[in-house]
């Protein structure tokens, strides 16, 4: 089975053609080119025609995928008779991705049933058909598509101003509700001893299955391990807003990573 | 500038002696031919030992033609 490579093998400006010269039948099974369209007027497809003696076309074949204007392929043509699977291979598209962030300090009360945080902003948002955060519904990130999603929260507890020392902190998922309790409580983040510092318990709550429409709210919860519970408040800290501290806030991501 | 990995579906064809083998770019949506465009490496395979030549169109050169000037 002998594969011909055509000289020169420098590039050629399409229509390029070769010339079967041979005096006796030839049974093309494969052919092979390389496609530079860098200089390409046009998004195009890489056609292989072939045509008889007479000038008549026999057949034009291309793949089923559109090489866009500036970008090159590598085509391979063939029977393929078992079918051609995965077609292209090409550059991982962006995933969808939102996260919201809270703009200044945001107060969580202390005991049951903690505070549904509201979400200030969207500082990325590039879900389609529909946004993940809706300012309409500040509290919720979206699920654009059915897909896995993952969902990490990072959020700066001030346990520095209140300096307790027992109790945890918490954040609480709630799925396609906004009542929120421990009984309808979705997943529960990781809690943390307290110690007088900035808290960061700002673990990933992991991946869920979503379906496009579903929406997500997360409810921060403190206990002070005492009661009643002093001070009454706990805040979440944007640290951008405080001299001499780093440039840390409040965020929460919502990431899809395959989609159903 | 991406490098698509691509596959064509193409019948098994016999080619008889002249037979053209083109490699063209035409517009997914007008099937215009789109200029520019270049191929390299081009390899064939067939069941049977065969020969091929190439056909690149070579650049017309342009015709000068003197003209001598007449005596006035």
């Amino acid at each position: 089975m002998p594969t011909v490579p055509i000289v020169p093998s420098t590039p050629q400006t399409v229509p390029a053609a070769v010339i079967a010269s041979n005096v006796t039948e030839a049974v093309l099974i494969a052919a092979y080119a390389e496609w530079n369209g860098a200089a390409a007027s046009g998004d195009f497809l890489p056609c292989l025609e072939i045509y008889s003696d007479a000038g008549i076309r026999m057949c034009r074949v291309f793949p089923s995928t559109t090489v866009k204007a500036g970008d090159s392929a590598v085509v391979s043509y063939a029977p393929f008779p078992g079918g051609i699977g995965q077609k292209t291979i090409t550059s991982i598209g962006s995933l969808m991705a939102g996260q919201v962030q809270i703009a200044g300090d945001f107060t969580v009360n202390t005991g049951d049933p903690g505070t549904v945080i509201t979400w200030s902003s969207a500082t990325f948002d590039n879900g389609s058909p529909t946004a993940f955060w809706d300012p309409a519904n500040p509290h919720r990130l979206n699920a654009p598509v059915n897909g896995v999603y993952l969902s990490m929260i990072n959020l700066i507890w001030d346990n520095n101003t209140v300096q307790m020392t027992g109790g945890q902190f918490a954040t609480y998922l709630y799925h396609n509700t906004e009542t929120v309790g421990f009984t309808t409580s979705f997943k529960k983040q990781n809690s943390s001893q307290f110690a007088q510092a900035y808290e960061f318990p700002g673990a990933s709550h992991g991946a869920f299955v979503l379906n496009a429409g579903d929406y997500l709210i997360v409810n921060a919860y403190c206990n002070t391990g005492t009661t009643p519970m002093p001070p009454a408040t706990v805040a979440l800290l944007d640290l951008r807003t405080h001299a001499g501290q780093p440039p840390l806030f409040c965020h929460w991501s919502l990431i899809l990573v395959a989609a159903l | 500038m991406a490098t698509d990995q691509l596959l064509s579906t193409m019948p098994q064809i016999t080619l008889e002696p002249r037979y053209k083998v083109q490699f063209s770019a035409i517009s997914p949506t007008t099937g215009a031919a789109i200029t520019g465009v270049t191929v390299a490496n081009i390899a064939l395979t067939t069941l049977q030992t065969a020969q091929f030549e190439d056909t690149q169109p070579q650049p017309v050169a342009p015709i000068w033609v003197a003209i001598p000037l007449q005596d006035q």
